[in-house]
């Protein structure tokens, strides 16, 4: 039987909750609280609210251009040319995001859990999963990605459940001690990670069933619900992690795996950070996953393939050996992904995302003929 | 009134139901109306059988009509054969005519107008169809001057009587089973549902069996597209030797690949019942009393009829052994390599110190300990099928003193591997279907090989990728891990608990399949 | 440096065994385009197996943004 691939609504939603949730949960509270201190749930705040803008923007052009990708609308609306030209800071960027994901775990197995292995190793086991994954297609993904994000959720639901005995409530006070700096700055950096991020949902929007009569209203509430969802799920964290640990909590980077090795219940239910060690594997994988679906999307569409799945395996390849090389040094590392990674985010995303939401306002859109469209 | 209209190929009696329809492939010969050339040809084409009768005899007046019966011995029971021709040419005399004016014409005549009343009898055209219907079981009477044949029924072979069903045993619950004979399966069927909408297709096999199969179906509760694919997938794979139902299911199957079964199979007519209220399409072979049934999705390979006879907290609790079964099946031997190998931190400290003791001495890794345990515990698996009685007691004592004790004692195992492989053996044996327990044999060793080289990494990554060719596989074009897959809540509501009947039984679940139900 | 060499050659061969029904069923767009990414994944897989830090990605990143990115980063880390 021919499977067609579309998905419902609610799927799709689901997997923007699981884009957005996925590695955040454990990446996000460590940096963030160092940069941002108590105030890291504030800068949450700020963040999601920009965040909330970007998802206007990628429904409006999705209601104004049904059915296309993000490829599609740009070509109409701004010509081949642009489009080619802005589609290489796209190209790129997605790039460096699935390499950079699948690095972060590989490092992260490396440095705790199996030292002498190899990153290579890791990350190429990694990188045919997602390979495969990616050529099973979106249905298939959504399906196992609803699956394991209840699990994931699940159990770390249950870590910081158990983790109560060791909070410390007064932790979160005081709200701001440096002023509001240190704040934006939090909200500078979940910005790029990962509430910018969302743009690359532009590419795959179209792939949600058509409703004719009720139009995409569904659609909208659904993926706004997801934001809210991921937003209190990230705040929650944040702020369980502060009360553990309190301000210190930035020196460990994923602080998630440092809270659930805390955790010794009744001498039985002890070092069972191992358990978040499975769900930041998971939760990257999933993300990468999407993030090579679309990048093989953006390829296929640019150059007008037909066929979709051809260049799956050289993108996985290539950005397999991308992820071992880009590994310079910790510092550098570092640096790139907290302070440069929102900067580059924006340029490569959110500003031609931005600048097409305004120019298709102005135009009047794909639908009607405005007055000297394209 | 001539009642030898049969609906579309069946047959009353007990035996194998012989198509009316001539044969599509090759050219009919017909039966000529002389009987020696009849002869002539069907001695010729019957050569070889020596189990085929072909008798000559004579009625009429002055016995001056000749006729030829021929029948296939082995296959029909012979006092049938004198009694029921005998029984027929007394008919003809009394009801065509005159017991003087016999006349061959009359003869004729009142068979080409189905004068007859039993219901076994069908004339028959073309000397290929008189053949298939004589290695078939049926008798066939060539009358001197007529171009047709009668043929009756006399199919009489032993077959095995309904017994409890072998491999599906339950406690409380019909202990009824299919045997090989179709007609009896469909028997049971059809007393189980008696509905007019419970249809039931035949269709002959091809190649030089000529099997004949059947699948049936629920109207209003199957799906449509789903029997759709059905068909079309048996249209293109009739035509091939089918010597048992696993044939059927091996050339329309969705994944040959995949060691994942698509389909169920069952020897009990109440869980075949079951199923094909549930929407699903049963398929049946004679000469096999497998039933199988697709679409067959994975959480149904954990359900047994049982489930439904016991009360829903019990059903509940065994169902999630069950299932908790497999997945220690599956997973028991790599937690524990890998576990043991690189992640010793997570044993609490008293039973890490426990494990460690019996692990002293030995010169292998965990991985090479477990491959080798399991390999010893697959052949004697494989052995104890094939073994013969009374030499069952002795191998099994074998097995577990030589290869447990000794390994131990040898110090080529630990205890704590002995424990594991047993209790992996186990887990695997209490799932309800055998050909997921088979699916779980392949697949344990390369789990064990990727946690053996990778750890928890690795185990983890073996888990992410069976579950991604869970979730693309499909059963006859339904996802095979529905109701997980496409999550929908309302139908786990029989997946890992058992609801209350009331709430199954009656239930949305149903109704939206059963369109056209009039109960 | 010999096993790294080994290791991206066989990867390379992997992939190019698995696509070789695809890439003959497509056009010869798709041939191109094939081909500019296996020769940026042959560079990059060079550049792992010689060990030695050829430009890649994060150097162009870097040369981009650094200088913004070093602004930005000086905004927020002055106590204002």
């Amino acid at each position: 039987m021919k499977v067609k691939e579309t998905v419902s609504p609610l799927q799709m939603s689901t997997l923007f909750f699981i884009f957005m949730t996925g590695s955040a949960i454990i990446n996000i509270p460590g940096p963030l609280v160092g940069f941002a201190k108590n105030g890291a749930w504030v800068s949450l705040l700020i963040s999601g609210a920009f965040g909330f803008l970007v998802l206007a923007c990628i429904l409006y052009l999705h209601d104004k251009f049904p059915g296309s990708t993000y490829i599609d609308y740009t070509k109409k609306m701004l010509g081949s040319w642009v489009t080619a030209l802005l589609s290489v800071p796209f190209i790129l960027f997605v790039c460096h995001m699935a390499s950079g994901i699948v690095l972060d775990m590989g490092l992260f197995l490396t440095t705790s859990m199996m030292r002498k292995t190899p990153v290579f190793v890791f990350n190429a086991f990694t990188f045919t999963l997602i390979a495969f994954t990616v050529r099973a297609g979106i249905e298939v993904m959504v399906r196992m990605f609803t699956n394991l994000i209840l699990i994931m959720l699940f159990f770390v639901f249950i870590v910081l459940l158990l983790s109560i005995p060791n909070y410390h409530p007064d932790y979160i006070f005081p709200i701001m001690p440096d002023g509001i700096k240190p704040v934006m700055q939090g909200a500078y950096f979940s910005f790029g990670f990962p509430y910018a991020e969302a743009f690359l949902f532009t590419m795959l929007l179209p792939f949600v069933k058509k409703n004719p009569d009720k139009k995409n209203n569904r659609l909208n509430g659904y993926m706004y619900l997801a934001l809210v969802l991921n937003i209190l799920i990230l705040i929650l964290s944040v702020v369980c992690v502060i009360f553990v640990s309190g301000p210190i909590a930035s020196d460990i980077k994923y602080s998630l795996y440092m809270v659930a090795r805390m955790i010794d219940f009744q001498d039985i239910i002890q070092r069972i950070e191992s358990v978040i060690g499975m769900t930041l594997i998971a939760g990257s994988y999933m993300k990468a996953t999407i993030a090579l679906f679309v990048l093989n999307l953006v390829l296929t569409r640019l150059f007008r393939l037909q066929d979709d799945r051809l260049l799956i395996f050289p993108l996985a390849l290539m950005c397999l050996f991308l992820s071992v090389v880009l590994y310079d040094s910790e510092v550098q590392w570092y640096d790139i992904v907290s302070n440069t990674w929102p900067l580059w985010n924006g340029i490569a995303g959110i500003l031609p995302l931005f600048l097409l939401t305004l120019i298709t306002a102005f135009k009047g859109g794909g639908k009607k003929t405005g007055s000297g469209g394209p | 009134m001539a009642t030898n209209d049969r609906a579309g190929g069946n047959s009353q009696a007990g035996n194998t139901p012989v198509s009316d329809k001539p044969e599509t492939g090759g050219t009919q010969q017909p039966i000529s109306k002389s009987l020696s050339d009849t002869r002539q040809e069907l001695e010729k084409l019957l050569s070889h059988c020596h189990d085929i009768v072909i008798q000559p005899s004579r009625y009429g007046a002055d016995f001056q009509y000749e006729v030829l019966s021929v029948h296939c011995g082995t296959l029909v029971e012979e006092k049938e054969v004198l009694f029921l021709k005998s029984a027929l040419l007394d008919l003809a005399c009394q009801e065509a005519a005159a017991f003087h004016s016999i006349v061959r014409e009359n003869v004729i005549r009142f068979f080409e107008n189905r004068g007859v009343t039993s219901s076994r009898v069908m004339v028959v055209e073309g000397l290929q169809n008189a053949i298939q219907h004589i290695v078939s079981g049926h008798v066939a009477i060539f009358f001197d001057g007529w171009n047709k044949a009668l043929s009756f029924n006399a199919y009489s072979v032993e077959t095995r009587s309904v017994s409890e069903p072998i491999t599906e045993p339950v406690v409380r619950g019909p202990h009824d089973s299919t045997t090989e004979d179709l007609t009896k399966n469909i028997g049971l069927l059809r007393s189980r549902l008696r509905n007019h909408l419970f249809k039931i297709e035949m269709f002959n096999a091809g190649g030089e069996c000529r099997t004949t199969s059947a699948f049936g179906y629920l109207e209003g509760a199957v799906n449509p597209e789903t029997l759709e694919e059905f068909k079309k997938r048996l249209a293109a794979a009739k035509d091939v030797e089918i010597l048992d139902t696993s044939f059927i299911e091996e050339l329309i199957e969705d994944s040959t690949y995949s060691p994942f079964p698509q389909y169920r199979y069952t020897e009990r007519p109440d869980t075949a019942i079951a199923a094909v209220l549930d929407g699903k399409i049963i398929v049946l072979t004679s000469g096999s009393p497998s039933i199988m049934i697709c679409p067959g999705l994975f959480a149904e390979f954990f359900a047994t009829s049982e489930d439904y006879y016991y009360r829903t907290v019990e059903a509940t609790l065994l169902r999630q052994l069950r299932v908790f079964a497999f997945f220690m099946a599956l997973t028991l031997p790599s937690i524990y390599i890998a576990i043991s190998t690189f992640h010793s931190e997570l044993i609490p400290t008293v039973l890490l110190m426990a494990v460690l003791e019996t692990r002293e001495g030995i010169p292998f890794p965990a991985l090479v300990e477990a491959m080798l345990m399991e390999f010893f515990f697959e052949l004697l698996r494989e052995a104890g099928i094939r073994l013969p009685r009374p030499v069952g007691t002795a191998v099994s004592i074998v097995g577990a003193l030589v290869i447990g004790q000794a390994a131990i004692q040898a110090k080529i195992a630990s205890p704590i591997m002995i424990i594991i492989v047993a209790l992996t053996g186990i887990a695997s044996f209490s799932i309800p279907q055998y050909s997921i327990g088979v699916a779980l044999r392949v697949l344990r060793f390369p789990l064990m090989f990727l946690s053996g080289t990778l750890g928890g990494f690795g185990l983890m990554m073996g888990l992410l990728f069976i579950h991604l060719h869970l979730t693309a596989l499909r059963s006859l074009g339904q996802p095979y891990l529905a109701p997980f897959a496409p999550f929908r809540i309302r139908e786990l509501r029989d997946i890992l608990i058992r609801a209350p009947l009331k709430n199954l039984l009656r239930s949305p679940r149903n109704r939206h399949m059963h369109r056209s139900r009039k109960s | 440096m010999l096993i790294r060499f080994a290791i991206m050659i066989l990867a390379c061969a992997a992939v190019l065994a698995f696509d070789a029904p695809h890439y003959k069923m497509s056009n010869k767009r798709g041939h191109v385009v094939y081909g500019i990414i296996m020769a940026v994944a042959v560079y990059l897989g060079l550049d792992y197996a010689v060990g030695k830090d050829w430009p890649d990605l994060h150097d162009l990143v870097d040369f981009v943004f650094s200088a913004p990115t070093k602004m930005i980063v000086t905004y927020f880390e002055s106590k204002s």
